[in-house]
C-alpha cells in the first residue's frame, strides 16, 4: 500500500514511523497544488493520499488573524470533498486540525462566529459530509487527538521553529500509530471476535468464592469501572463484534451473575458462545471458532489472568492477546484508547455488521433445529428466502466488504475496493451479482456476491459467507451466475480454483456444481469449464441489469 | 556527524525527535541547532541531567 503525505508543514520524520506502509512526501507545504489537481502526475502509482493540517502553522501562516485563517480553513475543507470526487480510485484521508487554544482574541474568540473554536467546528462538519456523500474520503480527526494527548503535549516549539515540524515526538509517535489504526479501519482489517474471560475482567473478585452478589459491579468505585467496561464490551457488540465468553468456573455460579446480579449490563444473550467449565481455555476457544465458522487470526483474548494469557499465546499463537492493565479502574480507558483502535478498528459500518451478532445467535437457534432433523428436512423446514441483486451500486461497500473478508468459501480470493466494485457495476463488461439471504429465524443481509466477466464467459470471483454454507444456497447463486452468462450469449461457464491456505472447504465446489477440470499449463490454479443451457425466457429476466430478482428456494 | 555524507536536515530532525523521546526532554531551538556532534549531543544530554 502506497501513501502519499501532504500537508502544511515539515512531514517527512512521520513517514519512516508508517512503515509498512510505503510513503512518499510532499514537496514542503504543497497541499493546496495537490488539492487542486495540480500535482496528479506525482499520484497515479499511490493508493492513498493523507491531507496533514497543522492548526498551530494554519492560524500562524495567517498572521493569527481568525478572518484570514477561516478562510484558508474553508478553502481547505471544500477543496477536501472536490478533490476525493475528482479522484475516485485513490483512498482520501482529510485530517481535521487544532487551532491555538489562546489567541489574541482573548475570551471572547469562544464566541466569535469566526473564531478559532467555530472554524474547527465548521471544517469538521465539512469534511465529515463530504465523507459520507463519497466513499474514497475519510476524515483522520487530528483536532480531537490532539484534544485528547493535550495541545502542550502535542506540540513543540524547538522543532516547530528549527525545521517547521510542529509536533512532539511522543505525539508523533501517537499521530502514527493512530493514522496506522485508521488504515486498518479503512482496509477492513478488524478483528471479528472478542473472547471474555469472567472472574476480574467483568467483574471483580471470584463468584465462586463471593456469590452473585459478592462480585464487584457497582456504581460505586472499582465495580463502577468493571461495569462500564461491560457498556463498552456491550457498545462494541452492538457494532457486530462477536462475543466469546470463556471463564473457568461452577456453570451455575456464572448463571447466578448473568440471572440474578442486576448490575449486569451484558446478558446472556450477547455472547454467541459461553464456555464456562473447567477445561483450558484454548480448547474451549477452538471449539467454539470451528462452530462459529472463523479462524483462531480472528480473535482477540482479554484475561486478566497472566497464567491463562500466556497459555492462550502458547497453544493458540495466532489469537491475539493484549495485555491487561494492572488496575480495575483503567480497564475501560485502556479499552476504549488501546484495544478498541488497534483490534477493532472501524469506519463505515455495513447493515450487515449492525445485525452481526442477532445474526450468529440466529445460526445458534438454526443449530438446535438441525439437531432435530435430516439435513434436507432442515433445509425445507428454514423457508429460505433468496434475493438476487443485479450490478446494484447502492450495495458497493459491502460486496466489497465481502471480497476482503471472506477466506473460506472462496474460489479465487480477489479483493476489490469499494471503487473496483463501482466500476465494475458500471461498465458493461462484467455483472456484479449479491445473494440476499433471510429465513424464518430472521434476515441474515447480504451474504453471496459472485462476479460474472460478460466478455470471456468467466466466473471472476465467488464467495459465500461461512455462515449460510449447507443449505443449499450457493447452488441456486451458482444457477443464477449461469443465466447471466448464458443471457450474454454464452454457451459455456469458465471458473478457476485458486487455493490459498484457507479456502481448501471450496477446493471440490467446481466439482460438484457439475463443472470439468481443464488441462492447463499455468501453475497458479485449477482451471475448469461446464456447458450451459437456459431457457430463453430466463434470458430476459437475467438481461434487465438493473431489476432484482426474486427467487424462493426450498419450498 | 555533519561530516557524514549521509548527513542531512532530515537525519538532523529525526535524530534530534529520537533523542527528545528516548530520553523524555525538550530540546530548544537552540539545543537543536547545535547538536551537530556526538560530543554537542551528550553534553546537551548531560547539561539536561544535572539541571
Amino acid at each position: 500500500m502506497k501513501l502519499f503525505l501532504t500537508g502544511n508543514s515539515t512531514l517527512q520524520p512521520l513517514a519512516r514511523a508508517l512503515a509498512p506502509y510505503e510513503v512518499a512526501v510532499s514537496d514542503f507545504n504543497d497541499y493546496r497544488a495537490v488539492l487542486a489537481g495540480l500535482r496528479d502526475s506525482a499520484l497515479t502509482d499511490q493508493n492513498a493520499v493523507l491531507f496533514l493540517i497543522d492548526g498551530m502553522e494554519l492560524a500562524a501562516e495567517n498572521g493569527f488573524d481568525t478572518a484570514a485563517t477561516a478562510r484558508a480553513a474553508s478553502e481547505y475543507s471544500d477543496a477536501c470533498g472536490l478533490f476525493a470526487a475528482a479522484h475516485p480510485s485513490l483512498i482520501v484521508i482529510a485530517s481535521t486540525f487544532r487551532l491555538p487554544s489562546f489567541s489574541p482574541r482573548s475570551f471572547g474568540e469562544v464566541i466569535d462566529p469566526l473564531g478559532m473554536a467555530a472554524i474547527e467546528g465548521e471544517v469538521l462538519n465539512k469534511i465529515a459530509t463530504a465523507s459520507r456523500q463519497n466513499d474514497n474520503l475519510y476524515v483522520f480527526d487530528l483536532g480531537r487527538l490532539i484534544g485528547h494527548f493535550g495541545e502542550r503535549a502535542a506540540y513543540n516549539s524547538g522543532m516547530r521553529f528549527f525545521a517547521r515540524f510542529g509536533f512532539s515526538a511522543k505525539f508523533s509517535q501517537a499521530l502514527t500509530d493512530h493514522l496506522k489504526s485508521l488504515l486498518s479501519a479503512i482496509l477492513l482489517r478488524s478483528k471479528k471476535v472478542l473472547a471474555l474471560d469472567f472472574d476480574n475482567t467483568l467483574w471483580g473478585g471470584v463468584v465462586g468464592e463471593v456469590g452473585a452478589h459478592g462480585i464487584e459491579l457497582s456504581q460505586e468505585g472499582r465495580g463502577r469501572a468493571y461495569r462500564q467496561f461491560q457498556f463498552l464490551v456491550h457498545q462494541l457488540s452492538q457494532r457486530g463484534i462477536i462475543l466469546v465468553g470463556l471463564s473457568k468456573n461452577n456453570e451455575g455460579d456464572a448463571d447466578e451473575v448473568f440471572e440474578k446480579n442486576d448490575m449486569m449490563v451484558l446478558k446472556r444473550e450477547h455472547f454467541s458462545q459461553r464456555f464456562v467449565n473447567w477445561k483450558e481455555k484454548p480448547r474451549n476457544l477452538e471449539s467454539a471458532m470451528e462452530s462459529l465458522n472463523l479462524g483462531l487470526d480472528s480473535v482477540v483474548f482479554i484475561d486478566d489472568n497472566p497464567v491463562e494469557r500466556k497459555l492462550m499465546r502458547d497453544m493458540l499463537p495466532d489469537v491475539q492477546v493484549p495485555e491487561f492493565p494492572e488496575s480495575p479502574e483503567l480497564l475501560p480507558d485502556w479499552f476504549r484508547e488501546t484495544i478498541i483502535p488497534q483490534y477493532f478498528p472501524a469506519y463505515r459500518l455495513t447493515v450487515e455488521d449492525l445485525q452481526k451478532t442477532q445474526q450468529y445467535r440466529a445460526n445458534a437457534d438454526r443449530s438446535v433445529l438441525k439437531e432435530k432433523l435430516s439435513l434436507t428436512e432442515f433445509v425445507g423446514s428454514l423457508e429460505i428466502d433468496l434475493k438476487f441483486l443485479v450490478n446494484k451500486a447502492d450495495h458497493a461497500v459491502r460486496f466489497s466488504q465481502m471480497t476482503q473478508k471472506t477466506n473460506q468459501f472462496n474460489l479465487t480470493t480477489r479483493r476489490y475496493s469499494v471503487i473496483e466494485i463501482t466500476s465494475m457495476i458500471a461498465s458493461d463488461r462484467y455483472d456484479v451479482l449479491g445473494m440476499e439471504y433471510s429465513d424464518r429465524f430472521g434476515r441474515e443481509g447480504i451474504v453471496g456476491l459472485a462476479i460474472l466477466d460478460g466478455d470471456t464467459g468467466e466466473l471472476d470471483t465467488f464467495l459465500m459467507s461461512c455462515r449460510v454454507i449447507g443449505r443449499g444456497v450457493e447452488d441456486e447463486l451458482m444457477r443464477m451466475i449461469e443465466r447471466l452468462a448464458a443471457g450474454r450469449g454464452h454457451s459455456e461457464l469458465r471458473a478457476v480454483f485458486l487455493p490459498t491456505k484457507k479456502n481448501i472447504v471450496s477446493k471440490d465446489f467446481l466439482s460438484s456444481q457439475g463443472f470439468a477440470g481443464v488441462e492447463d499449463d499455468k501453475e497458479d490454479g485449477q482451471r475448469y469449464r461446464k456447458v450451459i443451457h437456459v431457457e430463453t425466457e430466463d434470458h430476459r429476466a437475467c438481461n434487465a441489469r438493473t431489476e432484482a430478482a426474486t427467487w424462493p428456494s426450498h419450498q | 556527524m555533519e561530516t557524514l555524507e549521509q548527513w542531512d536536515s532530515i537525519a538532523h530532525i529525526n535524530i534530534c525527535l529520537a533523542i527528545q523521546n528516548e530520553f523524555n526532554v525538550d530540546m530548544s531551538i537552540d539545543e537543536i541547532s547545535d547538536c551537530t556532534s556526538i560530543s554537542a549531543l551528550a553534553a546537551m544530554l548531560e547539561k539536561k541531567r544535572a539541571s
